[in-house]
């Protein structure tokens, strides 16, 4: 047998750390020169276990599927009169509405009332509103004939109010602009992804201390003995030592960190002074070793109607359903209805076409790891506008109020998602507006993230946020805030499934020596060396549990991981219990069902 | 049958001690008169009997409950100056069809009150058309001729109104004169107005503990659930 000089052979031990041992080679017997074929020799050669594990290691087909369990929680009731609408809400005000609506009374004894059809209701849109599978096709009024808003085609029942996508990222981008807060402060940052984390000083030379400390509104990713890169200079030098992390607060190790004061002056380390870093590893080799932010984009890679969307069995959240009956004389179209504030049903999701990765790069060059179930609202229904987009940190509250991030004159909040319209004719000319489906090759922002090319990580540090709120023109929310920065609900886009994993180790080598390093490892000029993680192979788990095993069937892989899709209201517009009225009028309480009624 | 014992057997009907009366104007709870009031009775005057009533008073609340277990109404909004009637009915469809008939007072001279007199002048035959089969959950005082509805009684309590509907609970109203005379005697149609169903479905008041009537049970599960009774 002749061997090429070029190839060398490694053992099979040597692929990666606690690689198992696999023969190399056949072993040919030598008493003989011709062999005579058996029956059942082909069978009794060719290990079926080989054959299944060599073509699940080249197959590049996947087929992810999830479980979505959707927690919601409707925060906020509004007022319309606009007609579809306003009869298929889930009221929250109803007796003092029928009282202004019904002007003469609601008797069985004058029938029909008299009305007065300038009255807006009061209460929350229901839950099919958010839901991921409409089932209200057959609301006559609504979504059937006569005076319907939309008339409900059931083949698009799972498209109407979101999409489903499978995306990866494939790039970063250094240059979006970020903002964020400080809450109970007046401290705001406004910086670009590529400067690094802001941080504050919350504890400044000014104070005589034996440390600075430093706060940053999102976790930093520190250890002690590390450095900071500082976007200010003392006397030139910015690199800083971190010397302890957190103050007494139960977890705030990882938002706080220090560094020695050894006797600085000026107003570098003011406190409240502020700026961005970035974190260094080891300030001999800051050239290697210094993180890079970035936020993420997405790429989608499969059409909307690849999505199937299912209900996951029998499967409910712990929280229920929650329904009342909405009673006829308590209604402006007379009608006894079950109206759902929210709901309680898990759903499947999985695609009918075929991902293929075959020649995908991630955001840092290397083999997909991660594939991303990408969800985006759509509000067909057009009882939204504007969705806007922003990070974890841009969810908190302003002094009560949503961050001037989310405010629709900021560009830098605008989603890569076209809005289109519709009117109705008992709308006159004012639009409802939705989202556009996405097709294969749309891109979409992604989470805010730190890469280190001497840790060969990627650490999330705040996960992308859309944010959903109501179109004023169709749904009022009583409060004081502007009509352009009302409150609304954030959803988390992305989703990760993991299809293959990275060592939990670092390799290090140079080519000279070391057989294998892949395309994607980092060299180090400083150290002329390459440094990379390796990649394991699917059904390998090593002992530290890191690695993925999940069915392969057919030629295709099928990742499966549960998701917990949350529609977190920014904040509330009612009390959450109900008992305590306050400016905005909610009486659910006070409305007693009667001992036999039409919804039952 | 006095009237006094009606109501203090009915569910929501406080007891008749100090503690139930608004101390500010508790005398006006208490009517103290005689079969003249409030007129003075005639110079020599032979025939002057004592008569005492107790007012009572029933919030908007404890009506909605009483609609609630007849006819099966709820209510969501009472009529005022600034607010209509919206009310819901739900009804009973399986109560059970009883035999009813109605009672009406015998006017007995000079004066008659709502607090009646000793001579148990309470008169019932054929006014309405004698015993008629109503079932017992669906009577309804808030129609016309059916139960306690008249000029002066009304909202299923024998209790004086005035003739615009409004309570009454005067003096000088508590002879404005309903239910009197001999049903027969009035024109067509008026007796059997002025012709009242005493007593059900609201109270039993024969013999079982205060508070433990089916009444009182049907109440506790089912109309003010939350409440104490």
């Amino acid at each position: 047998m002749i061997v090429d000089p070029t190839t060398s052979i490694i053992l099979s031990t040597q692929r990666y750390k606690s690689a198992p041992r696999v023969d190399q080679f056949i072993n040919v017997p030598f008493a003989q020169s011709t062999k005579t074929l058996t029956e059942y020799d082909r069978s009794v050669d060719i290990s079926l276990a080989t054959v299944f594990d060599e073509e699940r290691q080249l197959s590049t087909i996947f087929r992810p599927v999830t479980k979505f369990a959707i927690l919601f929680e409707n925060a906020y009731t509004g007022s319309t009169k606009y007609v579809p609408f306003r009869d298929n809400l889930y009221y929250t005000n109803a007796i003092i509405n029928a009282q202004d609506y019904y002007y003469q009374g609601n008797t069985m004894a004058v029938q029909p009332p008299a009305t007065d059809q300038n009255i807006p209701w009061d209460g929350f849109p229901q839950y099919s509103e958010f839901d991921f599978i409409r089932t209200d096709n057959d609301v006559i009024g609504y979504t059937q004939p006569p005076n319907n808003h939309v008339t409900f085609k059931n083949v698009s029942a799972t498209t109407y109010n979101w999409s489903h996508y499978i995306s990866y990222p494939y790039k970063n981008n250094f240059n979006k602009t970020l903002s964020a807060i400080e809450p109970g402060t007046n401290i705001q940052w406004s910086w670009v992804a590529s400067s690094g984390l802001p941080y504050y000083v919350l504890v400044g030379n000014d104070k005589n201390t034996r440390q600075i400390t430093f706060k940053c509104p999102m976790t930093h990713g520190l250890s002690v003995g590390e450095y900071v890169q500082l976007s200010v200079n003392y006397n030139g030098n910015q690199l800083f030592q971190v010397s302890s992390l957190g103050t007494t607060g139960s977890g705030s190790e990882e938002y706080i960190f220090s560094i020695s004061n050894i006797g600085y002056t000026g107003n570098v380390f003011q406190t409240n002074s502020k700026g961005t870093f970035k974190r260094v590893i080891n300030a001999g080799n800051s050239g290697d070793t210094i993180s890079e932010y970035y936020v993420r984009q997405h790429k989608i890679i499969t059409k909307p109607e690849c999505a199937v969307l299912v209900n996951a069995g029998f499967e409910r959240n712990i929280y229920g359903n929650k329904q009342k009956c909405e009673i006829k004389v308590l209604t402006p179209n007379q009608k006894v209805r079950n109206s759902i504030k929210e709901g309680d049903r898990s759903y499947t999701l999985s695609f009918n076409c075929d991902v293929d990765i075959n020649g995908l790069k991630d955001n840092q060059g290397r083999p997909l790891t991660e594939l991303f179930f990408t969800t985006i609202w759509r509000g067909y229904f057009g009882w939204t506008s504007v969705m806007r987009e922003g990070w974890y940190f841009n969810t908190y509250l302003q002094k009560g109020k949503p961050q001037t991030w989310w405010d629709t004159t900021n560009a830098n909040a605008n989603v890569n998602i076209s809005e289109n319209f519709y009117t109705t004719p008992s709308g006159g000319n004012v639009k409802f507006y939705y989202n556009d489906l996405l097709n294969t090759g749309s891109t979409l922002n992604g989470d805010f993230c730190e890469w280190n090319n001497f840790d060969q990580f990627e650490r999330v540090i705040s996960t992308y946020q859309h944010k959903i709120k109501y179109n004023e023109n169709w749904f009022t929310i009583k409060n004081k805030l502007p009509t352009t920065n009302q409150y609304g609900y954030f959803y988390q886009p992305h989703n990760p499934v993991q299809i293959a994993s990275f060592s939990d180790y670092i390799e290090e080598g140079s080519s000279a020596n070391v057989v294998g390093i892949p395309d994607y490892a980092y060299y180090s000029t400083t150290t002329a060396l390459f440094r990379w993680r390796d990649l394991y192979p699917y059904g390998f788990i090593d002992p530290n549990g890191v690695g993925v095993d999940y069915p392969f069937l057919n030629g295709a892989q099928y990742p499966f991981t549960n998701t917990i899709f949350r529609i977190t209201p920014e904040n509330y517009n009612i009390p959450s219990d109900y008992a305590n009225i306050g400016s905005v009028p909610v009486n659910i309480t006070t409305i007693t069902d009667p001992l036999v009624d039409e919804c039952e | 049958m006095g009237s006094d014992v009606v109501h203090n057997s009915e569910w929501k009907v406080l007891p008749f001690i100090t503690e139930n009366l608004p101390q500010s104007n508790a005398n006006q709870y208490i009517f103290f008169g005689d079969n003249y009031s409030p007129f003075p009775p005639p110079p020599n005057a032979d025939d002057i009997k004592p008569v005492m009533g107790l007012f009572f008073q029933t919030p908007d609340q404890n009506l909605r409950y009483r609609k609630i277990e007849s006819p099966g109404i709820e209510t969501y909004s009472f009529p005022s100056l600034t607010t209509p009637l919206i009310e819901q009915k739900f009804g009973y469809p399986k109560t059970q069809l009883v035999p009813n008939y109605k009672w009406s007072l015998k006017q007995s001279l000079p004066q008659v009150s709502i607090f009646g007199s000793e001579n148990n002048n309470w008169y019932t035959n054929t006014i309405g058309g004698g015993f008629y089969s109503k079932k017992y959950q669906d009577l309804d005082f808030t129609t016309l001729g059916e139960k306690y509805i008249t000029s002066t009684t009304n909202l299923g309590y024998i209790v004086n109104y005035d003739i615009n509907g409004n309570p009454d609970p005067s003096i000088t109203g508590v002879v404005q004169g309903q239910p009197i005379g001999n049903p027969s005697s009035q024109a067509a149609g008026t007796g059997e107005q002025q012709a009242i169903v005493a007593g059900a479905p609201y109270h039993f008041y024969f013999g079982l503990n205060n508070g433990k009537t089916a009444v009182d049970r049907f109440y506790k599960l089912y109309v003010a659930t939350a409440e104490e009774i």
